[in-house]
């Protein structure tokens, strides 16, 4: 199955099983989703509970959060990151607050998806993450699906749970392929383990996971090691408890992001290990991100401005050397 | 000088050590090396030792009690240090100079003990202090408070480790015998170079074991640890293979389904006047209950979910065994195929078995289980249900010439009256030469 079908089955089964989950967004009804996420849906449910709406992203986000109030399940596309910044005002000061607001009055079984990153020459405007803004806010539950099966699970979970979420997805993930296992018990909230190892903890989240285990035999060969690679999952709350675990074991963390390394979300987790597993360090951590500069449209310059498998090998191998791993 | 002992963390599960005796008295002089008391882990007793020349001049806590890892335990009065030293010139040069490295780590960490107690006032009482412990998040107090006067270019895992055991950075670094900046293997190479052959070492790792078990006054030989492994009865761990991950998992999900079992024999004579080499029994069972399963469709059925999923084929799930690994690969539609076409199905398995190579996929799409001890002269036995099989075959033993069948099901799916029916086609298959015959 792909990356999109998982979403959709998703988005379908949730529907099929709850009459009050309803998708809005631009052209998710007719069209289908502009990545095809919600492609034969509106023939499935309606023009109803597949709402197209204008080119407004606040007032898609706006929507949805006064449905949320009224009891709906709504889960609003957007259809990238840069976009919804139009609506940031919805998300960070209503979608994220008025249970808090209302001192838990008004729930807002709400979700708003949109993919993001670099994808292909796309330039500046529509190459940017977002994930370091959202999981700054308190009240969002704000989850990065850099795999098939999670994607399924932690889409149903998210639009299930009566709390707002973001849930970010990549551009160049949508036609990964994967496995579904229906039956797999998947906490959305925990990071996954997805390789074992003893040396190193290499940390990442949405597509540089790919990337990062594309790296990892060549790491591993020319280093003599072995690397634990961990995608987070959860950006916020972040399951610290794996993280500690795994650096217990290793004493070594590297965090890959494809965001802009000043003010990237990566510096969460490696202040986190600066403040709470400091004794556990065996080098200094190493954080690889992207360039501080808007993303370029020239697609040599668009690749050097993010990590790719060959930059990551380098930089980890680099640094192994000088530290001692 | 004030020399501060504190409750060592022994295991990474350890949280308190409960004293079990004194080993010194207050006012008593005391060596580097020598054992001041005996404490007890959650794994084992062991002694501590002081790290430097001095007189006792505090013991904190009485025999018996239980206290937090990291609280002070004892004060060292080292005032007079020189003097200690100078009785101890006999010993060999080389242990001089560990003492003077070591006694060096040692006035940091009580130079900073002494800034602390300046700072604010130590916490005597046991349960402030774990809750101290408790409070922080990775329960490092220990670490922390002797790691930052550990001088030397070294990781934070390096000084901690080193600051543990008395290890001074700096001056090992300055006679080139670490590296700046120093890892922690490096500082674990220092530890075990001086205290430990490496056979020793290597026993130590083998067996998890923490190097402060150890009187680290002398060089540990292999035997000094077999020695303490052998006193304190400490089990050898072994890891959990992927394989025996898997077993339990699935036997772990077997027992919680509500099983029953069903008890009889199949005659042996037809058996075993057509097995040979490469028709082997297992390969005629498999036949066997192939046609059996053909016939009572509830045996090609799973549960899935709120629905009962009934299958076309008969395809089953051999247990093997290849030394501690058990696998259940899956022979699958064996109703299509000859009886040469099955041994040779269940040679490639053996084959995929021995070598690992196994698929997830050559795993799966079993509705029923066949598990044979017969060639082990088992007389009977019971077998758990796999995956989502609906029952298991357990073989015993030719006996007076017949063969022990023990059925597990899952009552879910199979009903008593089904399986008896089952049972009855399957012991008239086993005496009906026709049927032999029909699948040369």
């Amino acid at each position: 199955m792909l990356y999109r079908e998982a979403l959709n089955k998703a988005l379908d089964e949730t529907m099929a099983m709850d009459g009050n989950v309803v998708v809005l967004g631009e052209d998710v009804g007719l069209y289908g989703g502009s990545y095809r996420v919600t492609e034969g849906l509106v023939a499935k449910y309606g023009e109803a509970r597949l709402i197209d709406t204008p080119i407004a992203e606040l007032s898609i986000v706006g929507n949805a959060v006064g449905m949320a109030i009224g009891g709906l399940r709504p889960v609003a596309e957007i259809m990238t990151a840069n976009f919804a910044l139009l609506a940031f005002d919805q998300i960070i000061n209503h979608m994220a607050k008025l249970h808090y607001m209302s001192a838990g009055k008004i729930k807002l079984p709400m979700v708003v998806r949109f993919p993001q990153g670099v994808s292909k020459q796309l330039a500046a405007q529509h190459s940017e993450s977002y994930e370091q803004m959202l999981a700054a806010v308190p009240g969002l539950i704000v989850l990065a699906a850099s795999d098939v099966n999670y994607a399924y699970h932690a889409l149903k979970y998210a639009i299930l749970r009566d709390d707002p979420v973001i849930f970010i997805e990549h551009e160049l993930l949508y036609n990964k392929k994967g496995e579904v296992d229906l039956s797999a018990d998947i906490d959305p909230l925990k990071a996954r383990i997805i390789k074992e190892g003893k040396d190193v903890t290499i940390v990442s989240y949405l597509k540089m996971v790919d990337d990062v285990m594309k790296a990892v035999p060549a790491i591993e060969e020319k280093l003599g090691i072995s690397c634990e690679v961990i995608d987070l999952c959860s950006l916020n709350p972040v399951d610290y408890a794996t993280l500690e675990a795994s650096l217990k074991k290793t004493g070594r963390i590297v965090m890959v992001e494809e965001d802009h390394k000043t003010g990237g979300y990566g510096a969460q987790i490696v202040s986190w290990a600066a403040e709470k597993m400091f004794y556990t360090l065996d080098a200094p951590p190493l954080r690889i991100a992207g360039e501080d500069i808007p993303v370029p449209y020239n697609r040599q310059l668009e690749l050097a401005s993010i990590p790719t498998p060959d930059s990551i090998t380098a930089q980890i191998i680099a640094w192994g050397e000088k530290h001692g791993v | 000088m004030a020399y501060e002992i504190r409750m060592p963390q022994l295991s990474d599960s350890m949280e308190v050590g409960k004293l079990i005796s004194w080993k010194v008295k207050s006012g008593e002089e005391v060596k580097t090396g020598d054992v001041i008391a005996e404490v007890e882990s959650d794994k084992a007793i062991m002694e501590v030792q002081s790290f430097k020349n001095g007189v006792v001049s505090e013991l904190l806590v009485e025999e018996g009690a239980e206290v937090p890892v990291g609280m002070v335990i004892a004060r060292i009065d080292t005032e007079s240090r020189e003097e200690v030293i100078n009785k101890s010139e006999e010993r060999a040069e080389e242990l001089v100079e560990d003492e003077r490295i070591v006694n060096k780590a040692s006035e940091h960490v009580s130079r900073h003990a002494e800034l602390d107690s300046a700072s604010h006032d130590t916490t005597t009482n046991p349960k402030e202090i774990l809750n101290q412990v408790q409070d922080d998040d990775n329960a490092t107090l220990n670490d922390e408070l002797l790691v930052s006067l550990v001088s030397g270019a070294a990781s934070p895992k390096a000084k901690a480790v080193a600051s543990r055991y008395g290890i001074d950075i700096e001056t090992l670094q300055a006679s080139g015998k670490l590296p700046t900046p120093a890892h922690e293997d490096d500082v674990e190479a220092v530890i075990q170079k001086r205290y430990f052959t490496p056979k020793a070492w290597r026993l130590l790792q083998t067996y998890h074991l923490s190097a402060d078990l150890f009187r680290l006054d002398r060089k540990q030989r292999e035997m000094d640890i077999w020695e303490y492994i052998k006193k304190y009865n400490i089990p050898l761990p072994k890891p959990l293979s992927a394989n025996r991950k898997a077993v339990i998992a699935t036997v772990t999900q077997a027992a919680a389904k509500p099983v029953y079992h069903l008890y009889d024999s199949i005659d042996a004579t037809l058996l075993h006047q057509y097995e040979n080499k490469t028709h082997t029994v297992t390969v005629w069972l498999l036949k066997l209950f192939s046609e059996a399963m053909m016939r009572h469709e509830t045996f090609r059925t799973t549960l899935k979910g709120d629905t009962m999923q009934v299958w076309p084929h008969a395809s089953i799930s051999l247990a093997m065994a290849d030394g501690e690994a058990l696998f259940m690969p899956v022979l699958k539609a064996i109703d299509t195929l000859s009886l040469e076409e099955t041994a040779q199905a269940l040679q490639m398995l053996k084959t995929k078995v021995k070598n690992r190579k196994l698929s997830a996929e050559e795993m799966q799409g079993s509705t029923f289980g066949l598990s044979n001890l017969g060639m082990t002269g088992i007389a009977r036995f019971d077998a758990m249900v796999n995956g989502n099989d609906c029952g298991i075959a357990a073989i015993g033993s030719p006996k007076d010439g017949t063969i022990a069948v023990t059925l597990t099901l899952d009552h879910r799916i199979v009903n008593g009256f089904q399986a008896a029916e089952f049972m009855q086609t399957l012991k008239a298959l086993a005496e009906d030469e026709t049927f032999f015959k029909g699948q040369i």
